[in-house]
């Protein structure tokens, strides 16, 4: 885990996400889990040394935020929306998810299971520990039910995927106007130091960044549209080329772009 | 302690509000703690019989409701709003107030402090414990930060001063058409029994008769600034009799208040 402020530490290699500690007087609160349960477990071992788990955030309903929760004691705090998905969840499709992207953690171990959350907000909810001041505020985008946990002690704002760094956003579930929109909100934020759900910490100047992305995405479908193409035609010719040149080609990239596209012809033409 | 359903007790006796206790799977939830130390105390221990207590619920920021926290363990929940107002609490209020109220309970022990809640709502949460939902609800009445506590599995719900039964209602720092409005929310919550702030344990059929009272309230206040009355005039001459039959009008420093409340609600509506 690598420490990035006197209080907060971020594990982003052994987690499929960012996996955040914070650590107060009164013991320490988790934001995100690792999904691979090895690596959870190995990150619950480091994060012991650091004090007693008393809560863990969720910060979107997706599995490689969610996963690793039953390996972390302490009291479980998502958005509603995010504990009907895990209820909603089967080991099974954990199975699928794992065989896609890290065979070699197969199988999964039978300590492995969804853990309900304890406490759920809808809109904003506030966490007092130790000194410490837990923010979550429902910001939907990449999904209805986005939370940002901002810190204001430690000038610090964990995101969700509302904000990648050098990876591409997914819009699968996402509600595009309303992701502008909360980008707006994190900017009035009194943060340093922003930790975005996936890719490298950075500062205020991600959520410029990522609306423009967003914007870009949205406007490249929009044009598809506009000239008359059939959804196939766009899944086909649209491709985000500028938008995402940075990033290496492979069939992952090729993979999400379409899935991309596809939610936003259907997002645009509705 | 009254036991009202499979696993609700709600003790008021020894609180100056309704205390209540809802037994999960996996230990108890506290609605609202009694004001007198000693009292809570006692509770406390009752309370203890029946499992740990993993959360205690402030309804409201009002001193009758929230004094007794510091008697109980696990996570103190209130609004944000009750929060704020119990960090700006002194020990001196709790003083003057039992001074007022019951003054054999003096003097305050030393035990005795006000306890910063740990997490807080500001429009809606849900704690899920053994079996259990319990359903955050901001309802802004009586005060901006009422919170009403709707347990579907049992089919109740705790309301705060939102509701009071057989009791003068307090319109102090109140807003009385949001009071209107959350009179009408419980009216769609699928319940039973009814746990008020003050007084027995009532159903839902008294949803409409407080919206009577509030109502009352305000329209009686309304036809003496219509009839010119200054606000003194109309606190010396407005009673509420009618409007709460059996309730005693003998504090009339509370009608006194109630009145000066709604008198200056409804002019500052007209401009």
């Amino acid at each position: 885990m690598k420490k990035i402020s006197k209080n907060v530490y971020v594990e982003s290699i052994l987690s499929r996400c960012n996996t955040s500690v914070v650590v107060t007087k009164e013991g320490v609160v988790v934001i995100d889990t690792p999904m691979i349960p090895a690596n959870a477990k190995k990150v619950v071992g480091e994060i012991a040394k650091l004090g007693p788990v008393k809560y863990v955030i969720n910060t979107e309903p997706h599995g490689d935020h969610t996963s690793g929760d039953c390996y972390l004691g302490g009291t479980l705090v998502t958005h509603e929306g995010t504990r009907e998905a895990i209820l909603a969840s089967k080991v099974k499709d954990f199975e699928g998810m794992l065989k896609m992207m890290s065979p070699e953690s197969l199988p999964v171990p039978d300590d492995f299971h969804y853990r309900a959350p304890d406490i759920t907000l809808s809109e904003r909810l506030t966490i007092y520990l130790g000194g410490h001041t837990f923010k979550l505020i429902n910001l939907p985008g990449h999904s209805p039910y986005q939370v940002a946990v901002y810190c204001p002690e430690e000038r610090i704002v964990f995101t969700s995927d509302n904000v990648v760094v050098e990876d591409m956003p997914y819009f699968h579930q996402a509600l595009p106007d309303r992701w502008l929109e909360s980008l707006k909100e994190y900017e009035k934020m009194d943060v340093d130091t922003v930790v975005p759900g996936h890719g490298g910490v950075t500062d205020k100047s991600a959520f410029k960044r990522m609306a423009k992305t967003i914007k870009d995405c949205l406007d490249e479908v929009q044009g598809a549209i506009d000239k008359g193409m059939s959804l196939k035609e766009a899944q086909e010719k649209v491709v985000f080329k500028s938008i995402f040149a940075h990033l290496p080609d492979n069939d992952r990239k090729t993979m999400v772009i379409r899935m991309n596209v596809t939610r936003l012809y259907e997002y645009l033409k509705k | 302690m009254e036991k009202i359903t499979a696993n609700v007790y709600v003790e008021n006796k020894l609180s100056m509000c309704n205390s209540s206790v809802v037994v999960t799977k996996d230990g108890v939830v506290v609605i609202d703690t009694p004001m007198i130390p000693a009292n809570a105390k006692k509770i406390a221990a009752e309370i203890a019989k029946l499992g740990p207590v993993r959360y205690v619920i402030n309804t409201e920021p009002h001193v009758d409701h929230i004094s007794g926290d510091c008697y109980f363990g696990g996570k103190l929940i209130t609004h944000e709003g009750t929060r704020d107002a119990i960090l700006a609490s002194k020990v001196k209020d709790l003083e003057n107030m039992l001074k007022m109220m019951a003054p054999d309970s003096l003097p305050i022990p030393d035990d005795f402090h006000y306890r910063p809640p740990d997490i807080t709502l500001t429009e809606r949460m849900t704690l899920y414990l053994g079996d259990h939902t319990f359903q955050l609800i901001s309802m802004p009445g009586h005060t901006p930060f009422q919170v009403a506590v709707y347990v579907p599995e049992e089919r109740i719900v705790f309301t705060s001063d939102n509701v009071v039964v057989g009791n003068m209602p307090f319109f102090g720092p109140s807003i009385p058409n949001e009071w209107l409005k959350s009179l009408k929310e419980y009216e769609k919550l699928d319940v039973t029994k009814v746990v008020p702030g003050h007084g027995p344990v009532t159903d839902k059929s008294y949803f409409q008769k407080m919206y009577k009272i509030v109502k009352g309230c305000l329209d009686v206040v309304k036809a003496a600034i219509d009839k010119g009355m200054s606000l003194e005039e109309a606190q010396e001459k407005v009673s509420f009799a009618e409007i709460l039959p059996g309730v005693p009008e003998h504090v009339k420093g509370v009608t006194r208040m109630n009145v000066g409340r709604l008198y200056e609600y409804l002019k500052n509506k007209e401009k």
